[in-house]
């Protein structure tokens, strides 16, 4: 599919590949708009995308998890200024790490 | 726990007990800084030494300078790096080597140096982001910012051992609770050890300042990106140098940066995608 008409949330079908075949992503990666920037950057026009991709859905969260995380992390960042936009946004990304890691 | 139990003179006076860098190292360094030097003679003092040959090939082909092929001679791999990058190369792979089988106690060797090597990627990640001229040299200052806590934890282990108890019990910082015990701290001691080595002072100076980042008139860049640069590292807690709990973030450091928090998951996926790789070139057979 042409890289125009890729949308995030799609599921790639094969490896994306530099020109001496090392894989830049693998197959069965969900796209994300960073992935179709990096694309583009790469001067990659046309990649192979699942056609029975599953719709991009958030996985439902246990609430009690999410908040276990949310303690675990809360502690990590308890000597540090959490209010600081740029910590708040690290403290997101290991949020968001923690979860996709469970 | 007492003020300044052990002097920072003692400290001092203890650095020549470490491993010294490698004669090889010297001898390279000699070759770089001589006018007449070419890469080939260069390339045949790396080759005397064959265990620092294969481990320097082994990091030229990893992901740190992302080569596009395969390459299997030092001559080969010095020329496609630079002169620049090759003082860089030589000299971390001289650091790593020389530490690499002392015994640390409180923390892994590997996770030691992993936290070095991912605070190394993501100051030159951040440098590059900036569009600074060279930032390759950001990794050699990432790199060696925390080799302070090394010599802690080699020439002090007991004291340290108190120092991480205290820090696990949340009563400070490490590097502040080290000043409680030590009347220094890591910071300090790693830009000494970088001096003795003759390291260029910039270098010295970002291992010195990164947790005192003062005003932007005072602080060089180096400071800020290695600031910000653990920072970062230390709340995705890839490796750890003994810090458990993310340090404070400096907010004049974060501005000299002139990124937005919306740049930093590209900067974490970069570091976390390079660091597993380089650690492994670093550290394995």
């Amino acid at each position: 599919m042409r890289l125009d008409d890729i949308t995030t949330g799609m599921l790639l079908a094969k490896d994306v590949c530099d020109p001496n075949g090392n894989p830049l992503i693998r197959a069965g990666t969900i796209v994300t708009g960073r992935h179709i920037r990096a694309l583009k950057s790469w001067g990659i026009g046309e990649i192979a995308i699942q056609s029975d991709a599953p719709p991009p859905a958030m996985a439902p969260r246990d609430p009690a998890e999410l908040a276990e995380l949310k303690a675990m992390l809360d502690v990590q960042f308890s000597l540090s200024n959490p209010e600081h936009p740029a910590m708040r946004a690290l403290y997101d990304i290991c949020l968001e790490r923690a979860l996709s890691q469970r | 726990m007492s003020a300044s139990e052990i002097p920072k003179q003692q400290i001092l006076e203890r650095l020549g007990e470490l491993p010294s860098l490698p004669s090889v190292y010297h001898r390279a360094r000699e070759a770089m800084d001589d006018p007449n030097g070419s890469v080939e003679t260069l390339a045949q003092i790396i080759g005397s030494d064959p265990a620092m040959a294969s481990r320097l090939l082994r990091v030229a082909n990893s992901a740190l300078y992302g080569l596009p092929a395969k390459v299997d001679s030092v001559w080969r791999a010095l020329t496609i790096i630079g002169m620049g990058e090759t003082r860089s190369l030589i000299l971390s792979t001289a650091v790593v080597t020389a530490f690499r089988d002392m015994p640390l106690g409180a923390v892994s060797m590997r996770s030691f140096w992993e936290h070095s090597i991912a605070c190394g990627i993501a100051a030159r990640t951040l440098a590059r982001r900036m569009s600074l001229d060279n930032p390759e040299r950001l990794y050699l200052v990432g790199l060696l910012h925390d080799i302070g806590r090394l010599c802690l934890f080699i020439l002090e282990p007991a004291a340290m051992s108190t120092v991480l108890q205290a820090h696990r019990e949340r009563q400070g910082q490490l590097h502040e609770i080290e000043r409680q015990i030590f009347s220094t701290d890591h910071a300090e001691i790693g830009a000494a050890l970088l001096a003795r080595w003759s390291i260029p002072p910039a270098y010295c100076t970002a291992a010195q300042a990164h947790h005192d980042v003062m005003s932007p008139e005072s602080t060089t860049v180096e400071t800020a990106l290695t600031h910000v640069a653990d920072i970062i590292v230390n709340s995705l807690r890839i490796g750890t140098s003994g810090s458990r709990w993310v340090p404070v973030l400096d907010d004049t450091a974060w501005r000299m940066t002139r990124l937005a928090p919306s740049d930093l998951p590209d900067i974490v996926e970069t570091t976390i995608g390079t660091t597993r790789d380089v650690t492994s070139a670093f550290l394995e057979q």
